[in-house]
């Protein structure tokens, strides 16, 4: 809703109009840039305006960032052509390759100074809690993040179902939080015992230094010692850019170097939007992004397979 | 008479619509995009093989005419640039040296898909006292891990910065960032030479009133200096250079054929990536 209210408000100002845009800048007039609470680091959100004036300088047009609080209201944004540009989750895009096709590609997704680009899910529990292993966990309210959400449950729940755990009756009682820092927080304040969450810098073997827990500890909100991981998947290819690709190759092209280039012209604004320090950008095709498409496709057929309805609730 | 006023009259009919076309924006750019490459095995201007495909990309990506031309030294090439005659060359750090006023690197080879040109830190205890890369003379350098982004390209970088890394003692390398910094803290060496992404992740504080890097120091930071590089003229406007970036970055899997033909350019590249405007600069300690 927040995303379309700001939709609306932007259709004022007609940027299309502006006489002095030549070539495809006149066919594409403006750039729309559409972000959520993002698979790695939840507080880039609201910092992600920081590209506005870098992106404006490179393409020459008007930039407008635009925030969704859920997953779902980007991608119906992009399908619909209100965007050009969308930060989201692997499943999210998913989700809108399954509603758009070919006219969504991922562009870019961010890759580690040591050249890694992945992420894992991670299912955490409190450490005062009894709960040390995933069996520990039979009966027990868990939560999970949003249902185009990669790390939070559409990978999670198919590495429980390779592990022999069938998510939907091994756990008691399951729902949805809404978002990584919500879950970690409703887990804090006991609503429940188990969630999954995104984690990030790091492997199951060195242990990580990114996620949900880590922001809200930086925050002075939680701390990390109260929280303890106990199982863990991936790694989940990371969250891609996407683009609409009916829109000009050269402003595909440019949009793509744009960001890519970020890391090295200006590093400062490239850390403060959230992204680490030494990272750059890795270009993806969509290819890269074909094990988790598979993944969420069989996730979907199998839950209107549970409910017998052919919902196409994603 | 006749002919020549039919002439004239096709001549104004061609121009009023090509400055019509122009206030649109509807042209292609028709003068061609000058690219000069030193050492790949272009005779003149005829480029084929695989440097055929090259060109084909860039022009259809950049919708004009390109010209692809070799030249028998990245010297040559900086000439050109410099003179205003290429839009784009890839030189080496020698001949970057002639044209660093005028030009900038927009683009280097990524030597395979995990190590590209890491972006590395040199720290130390603040109580050392360590404050230049001269002062590391005899250093006993610590690294976390023993992978190339690890290990090879942070010490090359520290190297290629001016350190003194042939009085380094024998490197000390840790399983991991944390065993590094431990490794520092515990003296089993005097310099931690490490990404910038790991001394974030272990520096990064827990709580805001935390500073778990309190006691260190960062001596120098900044990546090794590029083999090759593809410069443009510092002027270029940037919505142009991103697009190069954009078109070069994808190359390896969009146009394999042509990305063969810059790892003849560039060996041993296996893909492109986007650099500071300096990644040829020779440094000086």
């Amino acid at each position: 809703m927040i995303l379309l209210v700001a939709l609306l408000f932007a259709g004022c100002d007609n940027p299309k109009e502006k006489s002095d845009l030549k070539g495809w800048r006149k066919e594409v007039g403006q750039v729309r840039i559409g972000a959520n609470t993002g698979e790695e680091n939840p507080t880039a959100l609201a910092r992600l305006n920081a590209y506005q004036a870098y992106i404006e300088r490179s393409t020459g047009l008007p930039v407008k960032v635009f925030e969704a609080a859920d997953y779902n209201g980007i991608i119906q944004a992009l399908a619909s052509g209100q965007l050009e540009l969308a930060t989201m989750g692997p499943a999210a895009y998913a989700n809108a390759r399954a509603q758009m096709g070919t006219k969504v590609a991922p562009i870019l997704s961010p890759r580690t100074a040591e050249g890694v680009s992945g992420y894992y899910s991670a299912l955490v529990v409190r450490a005062d809690s009894p709960y040390r292993k995933l069996e520990d966990l039979r009966g027990k309210t868990v939560g999970y993040v949003d249902f185009n959400s990669a790390s939070g449950y559409v990978y999670p729940r198919w590495a429980l179902k390779q592990q022999g755990f069938d998510p939907d009756r091994f756990f008691g009682k399951t729902a949805i939080s809404g978002g990584h820092t919500q879950g970690v927080l409703a887990l804090d304040n006991g609503q429940f015992e188990a969630v999954f969450m995104v984690a990030s810098g790091g492997t199951p073997q060195t242990g990580f230094t990114t996620s949900a827990m880590h922001v809200l500890a930086e925050r002075g909100i939680i701390k990390i010692k109260d929280f303890r991981i106990i199982w863990s998947a991936g790694p989940i290819p990371n969250s891609p850019y996407v683009i609409r690709t009916d829109r000009p190759q050269a402003f595909q092209d440019t949009l793509r170097g744009a960001i890519a280039a970020l890391a090295y012209d200006d590093p400062a604004t490239w850390v403060d939007i959230g992204l680490g320090e030494g990272s750059d950008m890795k270009p993806m095709q969509p290819e890269d992004y074909g094990d988790i498409v598979a993944i969420r496709n069989a996730e979907v057929s199998s839950r209107r397979n549970r409910t017998g309805s052919g919902s196409s609730r994603p | 008479m006749k002919g020549r006023v039919k002439a004239v009259l096709v001549s104004a009919i061609i121009a009023a619509v090509f400055v019509q076309q122009r206030a649109h924006g509807q042209t292609a750019e028709t003068s061609p995009f000058r690219v000069l490459v030193p050492g790949a095995g272009i005779i003149g201007c005829d480029a084929r093989g695989d440097a055929a495909a090259y060109r084909s990309h860039l022009q259809k990506r950049l919708n004009r005419p390109v010209s692809l031309c070799g030249v028998e030294s990245s010297t040559a090439a900086a000439a050109a640039l410099g003179a205003g005659k290429a839009e784009m060359v890839l030189l080496d750090p020698i001949g970057f040296a002639a044209v660093e006023d005028r030009g900038r690197a927009i683009l280097a080879g990524r030597v395979s898909a995990e190590t590209g040109r890491v972006l590395t830190v040199a720290v130390v205890l603040k109580s050392a006292g360590k404050d230049t890369l001269a002062k590391l003379t005899g250093a006993a350098p610590i690294v976390a891990g023993d992978k190339p982004a690890s290990k090879d390209v942070p010490l090359r970088a520290l190297a290629d910065a001016g350190a003194p890394v042939a009085s380094f003692r024998p490197v000390l390398v840790m399983n991991d960032d944390n065993a590094a910094f431990a490794a520092l803290r515990t003296g089993r060496g005097n310099l931690l030479v490490l990404t910038a992404g790991a001394r974030q992740r272990v520096c990064l504080p827990l709580d805001p009133k935390s500073n778990p890097c309190a006691d260190l120091a960062e001596v120098w930071r900044g990546r090794p200096t590029a083999p090759f590089a593809f410069v443009v003229p510092k002027n270029m406007p940037i919505g142009d250079r991103h697009q190069l970036i954009g078109i070069h970055i994808a190359l390896h899997f969009e146009a394999p054929a042509a990305m063969a033909f810059i790892t003849r350019a560039m060996p041993p590249a296996v893909a492109l990536d986007p650099t500071e405007a300096g990644a040829l600069l020779i440094r000086q300690p």
